[in-house]
């Protein structure tokens, strides 16, 4: 069945490909581009091999160069914010004793990733989008609820305090953008990233995004 | 004598024939040379008239009538040339051998509609001989028409041949007057000036200028115009400012597909890039001062300017 999806996602990335105008891109252009995120992330903690789902938004802004007119590289900065995400069983030390309980946190992230994407359009624009880059992502300090004594504690496990850690980022995005003049071009998309936790657990990430960009021939070089 | 009438319609006559031959000749000198005639007919007006008709020796030449020719006809030497009817309205002649000077040989018809004196001249046989002269009756009017038609044609004659020479030699003539001029150009100043501007309109066709020629006095600006629109592009006027003051001259677009609009530089196909070359005249003017490039189609919808990034230096 999922080998099945992926085919067909492969033919309608294909499908696009080959309807798309034998356009080539904006070659020579700059651009740079605002975009708001609404986020899903989906968080693993230490101490419970559950994982939490949990809804997030942020900005990233980038700018990008036209080396074809099918393809722009770049670069973006993205600060993404996350809701708490809440494991009904973690059993994590406290003051070196092993204590079980609900464990709660908050995960903030700021990433910078280079970006290469396809362009397969004109006036209408498909894009294809690869992303990679590296991040930081800040969480704050674990909550354990525990019962000691028919009393809730609120307790902060051995080594779980806030920490900033780093995360290296790959991702995909796919979607399609109108220019509107010759400067301004609006966008939606949708994609979906990994994040390789150094010191962290992983993390999943799925985005859809607006944007709006502006773009000009400029005389860097 | 004419009156002052016929005088009137026979000078109408004579320049529209003389425009007419002018014309003729105008066409004639475009196409090959024709074989000369062997034949010809001759108009003769209600009071008579005279023809000069060259041949060969031993061969016979007819001398043809609408009518009945009476048979008594003069002959200035009959020793020379056998003079002989040719059926009722027809008289064959033929002289004996090349060394028979002219002789003149008067007919006229049974009605006395044609009168002519006919000369006879035996011609070496690398010159046109006649063998054939149809003798039509005409009216005064046309008789003199056709008269003045071949005196100007007569005269025109050399000249034609002229203008077919100098037409002959005129493309080489240009070709290397304009290479001569390219070569003190290139003596002058050749330099060529790299360049990097870009701009667009909201229909998505693009400008790139990327190199300047500096050419003995003038400039030249080589931009490629990229169409990815879905309709052609009709570029119909370029212009260089430099300080508002527009310094372009002639412009040439290589062209992707056709247009029959005349007024048009060129056209860019959807998709296509086409290569243009815009004149700087006077460049010297316009050394080290920013340049704009605008480009507009019919209406000036559509137009592009690029105005960055073009120095000539």
């Amino acid at each position: 069945m999922a080998r099945g999806r992926s085919r067909l996602a492969l033919g309608a990335v294909a499908l696009a490909a080959g309807l798309a105008p034998r356009a080539r891109a904006d070659r020579h252009e700059a651009s740079i581009a605002v975009r708001p995120v609404v986020q899903l992330a989906r968080i693993a903690d230490r101490g419970t091999g559950a994982r939490a789902t949990v809804p997030g938004g942020g900005l990233a802004g980038g700018l990008g160069w036209g080396v074809r007119n099918w393809l722009d590289v770049g670069g973006e900065v993205a600060a993404s914010s996350f809701a708490e995400a809440g494991y009904e069983l973690a059993t994590l030390p406290v003051d070196a004793n092993p204590r079980t309980g609900a464990l709660a946190r908050r995960t903030r992230t700021v990433q910078l990733r280079g970006l290469a994407t396809l362009r397969l359009g004109v006036g209408w624009v498909p894009t294809i989008q690869l992303l990679a880059g590296a991040g930081a992502r800040r969480r704050s300090a674990a909550r354990l609820q525990s019962q000691v004594s028919q009393a809730e504690l609120v307790l902060v496990p051995d080594g779980e305090d806030a920490e900033l850690t780093l995360d290296l980022v790959a991702a995909l995005r796919i979607g399609l953008d109108r220019r509107l003049t010759r400067h301004w071009t609006v966008g939606a998309a949708v994609g979906a990233a990994h994040c390789l936790g150094v010191g962290a657990p992983d993390m999943q990430l799925t985005d859809a995004t607006i944007s709006i960009s502006y773009s000009w021939y400029h005389l860097w070089w | 004598m004419y009156s002052q009438h016929d005088h009137g319609v026979a000078t109408r006559l004579a320049i529209q024939a003389g425009l007419a031959l002018l014309a003729l000749t105008a066409v004639a000198a475009a196409q090959p040379a024709q074989p000369a005639k062997s034949e010809m007919e001759h108009l003769v007006p209600p009071q008579g008239g005279a023809v000069d008709v060259p041949v060969h020796a031993g061969t016979v030449c007819i001398l043809s009538f609408p009518e009945q020719v009476a048979r008594k006809a003069i002959a200035s030497s009959q020793d020379e040339f056998e003079i002989n009817p040719w059926n009722d309205d027809g008289v064959a002649v033929r002289a004996a051998h090349a060394k028979v000077s002219p002789a003149t040989l008067a007919l006229a018809t049974v009605s006395g509609k044609v009168k002519v004196n006919v000369t006879l001249r035996v011609v070496p046989p690398s010159e046109p001989a006649i063998t054939l002269v149809r003798f039509k009756p005409a009216s005064a009017e046309e008789a003199f028409a056709a008269q003045v038609a071949a005196e100007v044609a007569k005269q025109v004659a050399p000249i034609r041949a002229s203008l077919a020479r100098d037409r002959k030699e005129l493309d080489a003539t240009i070709r290397r007057r304009a290479e001569g001029l390219i070569a003190e150009r290139m003596l002058s100043r050749n330099e060529i000036v790299r360049l990097e501007s870009h701009a667009r309109n909201d229909d998505h066709v693009i400008v790139h200028v990327r190199r300047g020629l500096l050419f003995g006095d003038d400039g030249f600006l080589v931009f490629d115009l990229e169409n990815r629109s879905s309709a052609a592009y009709r570029l119909a006027a370029v212009r260089v400012l430099a300080d508002g003051r527009d310094v372009a001259g002639e412009t040439r677009l290589a062209s992707t597909a056709l247009d029959r609009d005349a007024a048009l530089i060129g056209v860019v196909a959807s998709g296509a890039t086409a290569r243009g070359i815009v004149t700087v005249r006077s460049v010297n003017a316009v050394l080290n001062r920013p340049l704009a490039l605008e480009l507009a189609v019919p209406g000036g919808k559509g137009a592009i300017r690029a105005d960055r990034g073009i120095v000539l230096r």
